[in-house]
């Protein structure tokens, strides 16, 4: 500790002052977002969002009820070609039957409960076509879903598999990064935060080579998010 | 000429030869800039953003000390592991042992430049552990055995031919020079080694004081399975990455990415708020902050204080008109083009560094483009400044200019000098409006530019003689 | 309307032209001109060559010689900058001179904005037949901030075909001493100016700082490019017929 200590009064003494403590950051009268999207509704909001996924390449598929769900998860299936998938262990994720859907269609599907070993479930996800999670938030401005990983709801789900699926509510649709900051704010004043938070917009990407976009280089390439609007 | 001077002067003139960085490095800036034009535009009032950004980081540096404290604090009772290193060697020292008590084979990296400062990946290499980056274009200059040549993109000097080289090594076939599937490849070859690495060191783009967090932005995804795999993680950051609270963090993640590449936000942004905890699955079981001044620490307390808002977005690489013809690794440091020329000599001293000041033309389109307002410009004419009077100018120079002093404040031989111009020119413009070989050090703009010959007159001659009667009082 | 003319050292010495278009257009303008024969340099080279003392006596210098000025007309952006934004740094700790210094700002004025500011004219009647471009100093448009005026001035000049240059924000690649002591890169920076240049077409590239044009000029006369350098002084006085 006295390390420390002296390592934090050298920073005092040159900035020619006495250490301080709990300094907290002034609150501001006006912000550069006050303004920003204000005039916006809820369908816009889903508008915009699908808009600004679909421009990175990621699907942003609306859904207005069970069966058309069923039928989403069904197309996705055939597309990526899915023969196993992970899921979160998650009460919304259940209450959709989300297992069964897949199940019924013929894909093999492993639940991230924490009770089971880490080897086998990391072992899964690694191997996985697809990974579902819930996401708390999603973000209009860049089509990106909040998500917070901890327990049952294991961060490899939406990294490993190379295909990643987020359910979505329309209703949690927020104009732009400023509702997430908010909301994780509110988390750490509260609750406390996860070990991990995610804010994921789109597949995994990188132009490291000649400036030339390549999709999916480390982190999923092909994203789903599934809005639903009922 | 002092052997960096000459060091300095054959990196430039490689770089100036090399066909192919030229035409990469203006295809990137184009791309590049033009994506934070366009994004600053569709975000609207940029300045107010911009002045956020700056009160923010300003009010971070002033309060640095209870900031580190409350940081380290709240990252403690999440279960990480602060140590504060002053300079390289602790820190290097530091991970070494770590690595040593945990028995580490191998060590997967996301992108870190502060961890290039202090030459981590030297010093575990040199004990015997493997150390692989997984950031693309990081990945490439490794094996390369090269250094990043831009902050943001690493490889920018590498063509898909010489990639595919590389990693046709590594695959023990010839893969085809095409991105798209060296991508592929590298996918594939540095998924095994998450898998299997020991311990995985990240840096941080953000430090969250208020609840101890460590924020990482990144587009390819390596950064979350380097910080979510290994049992161990270890997290390298300059002690100015700190942010006061989430809240704060609006202006600068709206900032960054836009500046850097044109992009809204980067594919993912990470909080990590400690190791696993109880219950989780993945995920470390050790987290170890090393927080690292390294030079920073004098830099406080200096007229050169806001250097150290710097959010390392590369915005100023992308506008310098000298990055954009000489590359990155003309400039021989961790950090180059605007930044790097005043961070490096601040960081590391003059001696080795005093030619970095003198390569722009002082522009200024480094502190219009920064985010966070640095003015970048004013500090490199500043180290000028620093070179002069702390006696490292060249003698020749100093007393040029000690004449230009002593002739701009007596105006007879000020004038004398002006009226003087086209005489000591004439002989070496052979009766020609221009010359093409001019005298002493105007030889230099001869070499590749006409001088024009001074007409007869000069101004003030006219004026005398015609200029001042014209209206005729 | 009195007013001093700032020659700046470069125009002194390689283009009196300038100066004599810029004395006939102000004096058809109804300005009444002097020209204190004891200016010097604004100092800016020994500024971004980091002597600052040195710097000081120029500026001494400078704002004595202006000292009962009422305007001060500058035929160069950057040196106007240098008065408005540098003087003020430089000598703030030299309170009467800093008191001087910010004087001398307030009555500062770059050619153009001279012009479209004080004696609020933005056409003079010119005609002149070419098509022109113009180069946006660095110094002039992110310090002093003048853009508009000099193209407000040449947008009225009758016959002249005028074309934005692309990429006007990059720099010609002068830098006062950088073009001596970083000659290859500066080299190459002027080098893709004059491929900017030459990219417009243009007879005549304009502009508003002597240093910046006889460097361009300079490339252009060594590609062989057959392109005319004039200040917007030129322009307007042979526009004009005064010249």
């Amino acid at each position: 500790m006295a390390d420390r200590e002296q390592f934090l009064k050298r920073i005092a003494d040159r900035l020619g002052r006495d250490r301080r403590h709990n300094v907290e950051l002034p609150e501001f009268q006006e912000n550069p977002w006050d303004e920003m999207y204000a005039n916006y509704a809820e369908e816009d909001y889903l508008n915009l969002f699908i808009e600004n996924l679909t421009a990175l390449t990621g699907n942003a598929l609306k859904v207005t009820n069970p069966t058309e769900l069923s039928q989403t998860i069904e197309g996705i299936i055939k597309k990526e070609n899915v023969k196993t998938a992970i899921l979160w262990k998650e009460k919304r994720l259940e209450e959709l039957s989300l297992q069964q859907a897949l199940t019924e269609k013929g894909v093999f599907v492993k639940v991230w409960d924490s009770a089971l070993a880490e080897t086998e479930l990391v072992g899964f996800a690694e191997q996985a076509d697809i990974g579902f999670t819930f996401a708390e938030m999603g973000l209009a401005e860049t089509g990106s879903v909040l998500l917070y990983n901890q327990g049952d709801l294991g961060r490899s789900v939406s990294l490993l598999p190379r295909v990643y699926a987020a359910i979505l509510r329309k209703e949690d649709i927020k104009p732009r990064v400023t509702s997430a900051l908010k909301q994780i704010r509110e988390k750490h004043q509260t609750i406390g935060l996860p070990s991990l938070i995610n804010l994921i917009t789109g597949p995994s990407r990188s132009a490291d080579i000649e400036m030339s976009l390549s999709i999916g280089v480390h982190g999923p390439g092909t994203v789903y998010v599934i809005v639903l609007d009922y | 000429m002092s052997k960096n001077q000459t060091a300095f002067q054959e990196r430039v003139d490689k770089s100036l030869n090399d066909d192919f960085l030229r035409k990469a490095l203006v295809a990137a800036q184009e791309k590049l800039r033009n994506g934070k034009k366009e994004q600053s535009e569709i975000l609207g009032n940029w300045e107010n953003w911009r002045k956020r950004a700056e009160q923010i980081r300003q009010h971070t540096i002033e309060n640095l000390d209870s900031y580190l404290e409350q940081f380290a604090l709240n990252a403690e009772k999440q279960g990480a592991k602060v140590f504060f290193a002053t300079d390289k060697t602790e820190a290097v020292e530091y991970i070494k042992s770590l690595a040593i008590q945990k028995k580490a084979k191998s060590i997967v990296k996301s992108k870190s430049m502060v961890s290039e400062e202090i030459h981590l990946n030297q010093a575990l290499e040199s004990a015997g552990i493997e150390v692989v980056e997984t950031d693309l274009g990081e990945y490439i200059i490794q094996l390369a055995k090269e250094t990043p040549s831009h902050i943001i993109v690493p490889a920018i000097h590498k063509t898909k031919e010489q990639v595919a080289e590389l990693f046709s090594k590594v695959a023990g076939e010839e893969l085809p020079a095409d991105p798209q599937e060296l991508a592929k490849f590298a996918r594939k070859v540095l998924r095994e080694k998450f898998l299997q690495a020991d311990i995985g060191v990240s840096g941080a783009n953000f430090a969250v004081a208020e609840s101890g967090s460590i924020v990482l932005f990144s587009n390819e995804g390596n950064a979350r399975l380097t910080t979510t795999l290994p049992k161990t993680h270890v997290v390298t950051m300059g002690m100015e990455r700190i942010v006061p609270n989430w809240e704060a963090l609006d202006s600068l993640l709206s900032l960054l990415p836009r500046s850097a590449t044109g992009q809204k936000i980067t594919s993912y942004v990470t909080g990590v708020t400690g190791p696993k905890r109880v219950g989780d699955v993945d995920g470390p079981e050790e987290m170890h902050i090393v927080i690292i001044d390294n030079g920073r620490l004098k830099i406080l307390g200096t007229e050169y204080q806001d250097i150290l808002h710097c959010i390392r977005c590369g915005a100023c690489l992308n506008h310098c008109p000298v990055y954009r013809h000489i590359g990155g690794h003309a400039y021989g440091s961790v950090y180059p083009g605007p930044i790097g020329s005043v961070l490096t000599p601040l960081l590391n001293g003059l001696d080795e560094w005093k030619e970095l000041p003198y390569a722009s033309s002082l522009c200024g389109a480094c502190s219009e483009t920064c985010p966070v307002g640095i003015p970048l410009d004013n500090y490199l004419v500043k180290l000028r400044r620093d070179v002069v009077e702390t006696g490292r100018a060249s003698k020749l120079e100093k007393i040029a200019f000690q004449a230009f002093g002593f002739a701009t404040g007596n105006p007879s031989f000020y004038k004398l000098g002006v009226n003087m111009a086209d005489s000591a020119l004439k002989p070496f413009a052979k009766g020609e409006r221009y010359l093409v070989k001019a005298p002493f050090v105007l030889k230099n703009w001869t070499k590749v530019k006409d001088l024009p010959m001074p007409p007869k007159l000069s101004f003030r001659q006219w004026w005398a003689k015609e200029g001042e009667k014209q209206d005729g009082r | 309307m009195k007013a001093s003319l700032f020659i700046t050292c470069v125009a002194d010495v390689m283009y009196a032209h300038v100066g004599e278009s810029a004395v006939k257009v102000l004096r058809s303008l109804g300005v009444e001109l002097d020209f204190p024969k004891d200016q010097t340099c604004c100092g800016q080279p020994g500024y971004n060559s980091g002597y600052f003392a040195e710097t000081k006596r120029s500026a001494k210098q400078m704002i004595k010689t202006f000292q009962d000025s009422e305007y001060v007309i500058f035929m160069s952006g950057s040196c106007a900058a240098m008065i408005r934004e540098t003087y003020l740094d430089l000598l703030k700790d030299e309170p009467e001179w800093l008191d001087r210094a910010h004087q001398l700002a307030e009555k500062t004025y770059e050619f153009s904005e001279f012009l479209v500011k004080v004696l609020k004219k933005t056409d003079l009647g010119a005609k002149l037949n070419a098509r022109a471009t113009y180069h946006h100093s660095c110094h002039m448009t992110r310090h002093l901030q003048v853009t508009e005026e000099p193209i407000s001035l040449l947008a009225n000049v009758q016959g002249l075909d005028f074309v934005e240059i692309p990429y006007k924000g990059d720099c010609c690649g002068f830098g006062g001493t950088f073009s001596i002591k970083m000659p290859e890169i500066s080299e190459a920076m002027v080098h893709e100016k004059t491929e900017h240049v030459r990219e417009t077409a243009a007879d005549i590239l304009v502009g508003s700082d002597m240093a910046c044009l006889m460097n361009i000029k300079g490339r252009l006369n060594r590609n062989g490019q057959d392109v005319r350098v004039m200040h917007v002084a030129e322009v307007l006085a042979e526009g004009c017929g005064l010249i």
